[in-house]
């Protein structure tokens, strides 16, 4: 599909307005813009390439069928993000129904020893370059349950509130304010480097 | 410290309390040092994590993406529409084979009386033998090309059909 | 004094037959040789059956120009056919799970006509009367796509197998 260089150069209200009408060369426009930070999202959700491909590919035709339900409240690429994440918060719900929870995870939920350790008082960006700080925090973001990495994204990345969270995924706020407390514990374990079981 | 006092100084960081509860905590961590370790550790993972998330970006390109997206888009579209189905389809198979001797002699006399009218424009057809199976037809101007795309209407497009394909290999 | 006749039925269905005979219906069209070829698409570089190979160029921009893309093309199976007017050629396999019938139905309008009954797994899968070159494709297992090419044989390509009905 080619598009043409007014496309390029319109902003996203425009492109909206004129997907709306069935222009799909906008739309595609719109795919091309905003598709690797939908696919960086639902990535960092399923920590799985091919799986956040086919989510983020499924946010995207679910978002040319709902293009008349966005109100431009928030901007285009916080709409089909929202979507994303919810598509991946349904597949990993259902995988959740389709294993059995082991003790360790069980455990993860209620913060388990975390809750305990002492504070960590090494600063994690003092003396790493950004590249390298940012592959730690990916490194360390894969150690974490999925529950835990969601909520850690929704609030870090998102900057989503307690309410949304837990709207977002189902659960009371309490629970969201355990996990991520829990997260984050851990988050600063690992990237002090601390030597732990889950490190190895 | 126990876990709700943990817990309420993260949601003190994040902004989280009310006015009220956030000056009690505030005078909590002004005589408290092991608190205020723990919220410095708090807000370090907090700093470490605002923009520094891993930069990735879409393993496939633009128009390979696109035109997934397009085709699943249009597949959704027709599963919509009512299912494109001929006249003799409706009759099933069997019923061409009595209805076809009439024909044939309608045919027949067309031609008599008029020795063009078989050769009239071709129509191409298409059926399908299962509710379950739709269709769609591409018509390339350039090369000639007719692409006729089959795929299950029930979503289960891997298993609903017959295979034509063993598993992921022909 | 006439003596009349009695005329029965069969006489006048021998009439018909004779009628239709001479007006041309059921007389056998030219037959036509024509390609068939089984693709498979897929986003991976290497098939894991080695006799696979890439399709050949003029395909391959075929294959660009539909709709629906993949990285990679792959011939499955390439069979030259000599496709008879007057009935079916039946039962033309392309792989253990796919087979054809094939009917030419005459030139029209300088376009080759084709009535294509695919089968898979021995079930009636779809019968389209299309003009050539003809695509018939559809998804396969995990994100992979099959494709069945049917187009004339170019000159001098000569027939496989000698089909009998």
């Amino acid at each position: 599909m080619k598009t043409d260089a007014s496309q390029s150069s319109a902003n996203d209200e425009q492109l909206v307005a004129a997907a709306r009408q069935g222009d799909m060369g906008a739309f595609e426009e719109l795919v091309a813009r905003h598709r690797d930070k939908i696919y960086a999202r639902a990535f960092s959700m399923m920590r799985n390439e091919d799986e956040a491909v086919d989510l983020s590919q499924e946010a995207w035709v679910k978002s040319w069928q709902r293009l008349n339900q966005f109100q431009g409240e928030s901007s285009f690429g916080t709409w089909v993000t929202r979507i994303v994440i919810n598509l991946c918060l349904d597949q990993l719900r259902k995988r959740k129904r389709q294993r059995t929870e082991s003790i360790e995870e069980m455990d993860e939920e209620s913060g388990g020893v975390e809750r305990q350790m002492p504070a960590v008082t090494v600063n994690p960006t003092e003396r790493l370059e950004r590249g390298e700080l940012r592959k730690k925090i990916d490194a360390a973001l894969g150690h974490l349950s999925h529950e835990h990495r969601t909520v850690l994204v929704l609030h870090e990345f998102e900057e989503m509130e307690y309410k949304e969270i837990a709207r977002t995924m189902e659960c009371s706020i309490g629970t969201v304010m355990s996990r991520l407390f829990y997260a984050r514990r851990k988050m600063a374990a690992l990237l002090a480097d601390l030597k732990t079981e889950e490190l190895r | 410290m126990n876990d709700e006092s943990q817990i309420k100084l993260q949601a003190y960081l994040d902004g989280e309390l009310p006015a009220g509860e956030a000056a009690e905590v505030r005078q909590w961590l002004a005589r408290d040092a092991e608190a205020r370790a723990l919220l410095a550790e708090l807000q370090n993972t907090n700093a470490a994590l605002a923009g520094h998330e891993a930069e990735v970006k879409l393993p496939e390109s633009r128009e390979f993406f696109w035109s997934k997206i397009e085709r699943e888009i249009g597949r959704q579209s027709a599963a919509e529409a009512p299912a494109r189905k001929s006249f003799w389809a409706r009759w099933g198979w069997r019923g061409l084979v009595p209805a076809g001797g009439f024909a044939a002699v309608c045919l027949l006399a067309l031609h008599l009386a008029n020795p063009g009218a078989a050769s009239a424009e071709f129509v191409p057809e298409l059926e399908l033998a299962s509710d379950d199976m739709g269709a769609y037809t591409y018509r390339n101007q350039e090369d000639g090309l007719t692409m006729i795309w089959l795929y299950d209407r029930t979503g289960e497009a891997k298993s609903g059909q017959p295979a034509l394909m063993a598993s992921s290999t022909p | 004094m006439m003596k009349s006749t009695r005329v029965n039925g069969p006489f006048w269905a021998a009439v018909l037959l004779v009628t239709l005979a001479a007006a041309g219906v059921g007389r056998a069209q030219d037959s036509l040789p024509v390609e068939l070829q089984l693709i498979w698409a897929t986003n991976e570089p290497k098939s894991p059956d080695p006799k696979h190979k890439p399709v050949e160029a003029d395909v391959a921009k075929l294959l660009e120009n539909t709709p629906y893309r993949w990285k990679y093309y792959f011939e499955v199976n390439r069979r030259v056919e000599e496709v008879p007017g007057d009935r079916s050629l039946e039962k033309v396999a392309m792989s253990k799970h796919c087979e054809l019938d094939i009917k030419f139905l005459g030139n029209h309008a300088g376009k080759d006509r084709m009535q294509v009954k695919l089968y898979g797994d021995g079930k009636l899968v779809s019968m389209s009367k299309e003009t050539l070159p003809l695509l018939l494709a559809g998804d396969a297992k995990n994100d992979t796509a099959w494709f069945v090419l049917i187009r004339k044989a170019p000159p001098g390509a000569k027939a496989d197998v000698a089909k009998t009905n």
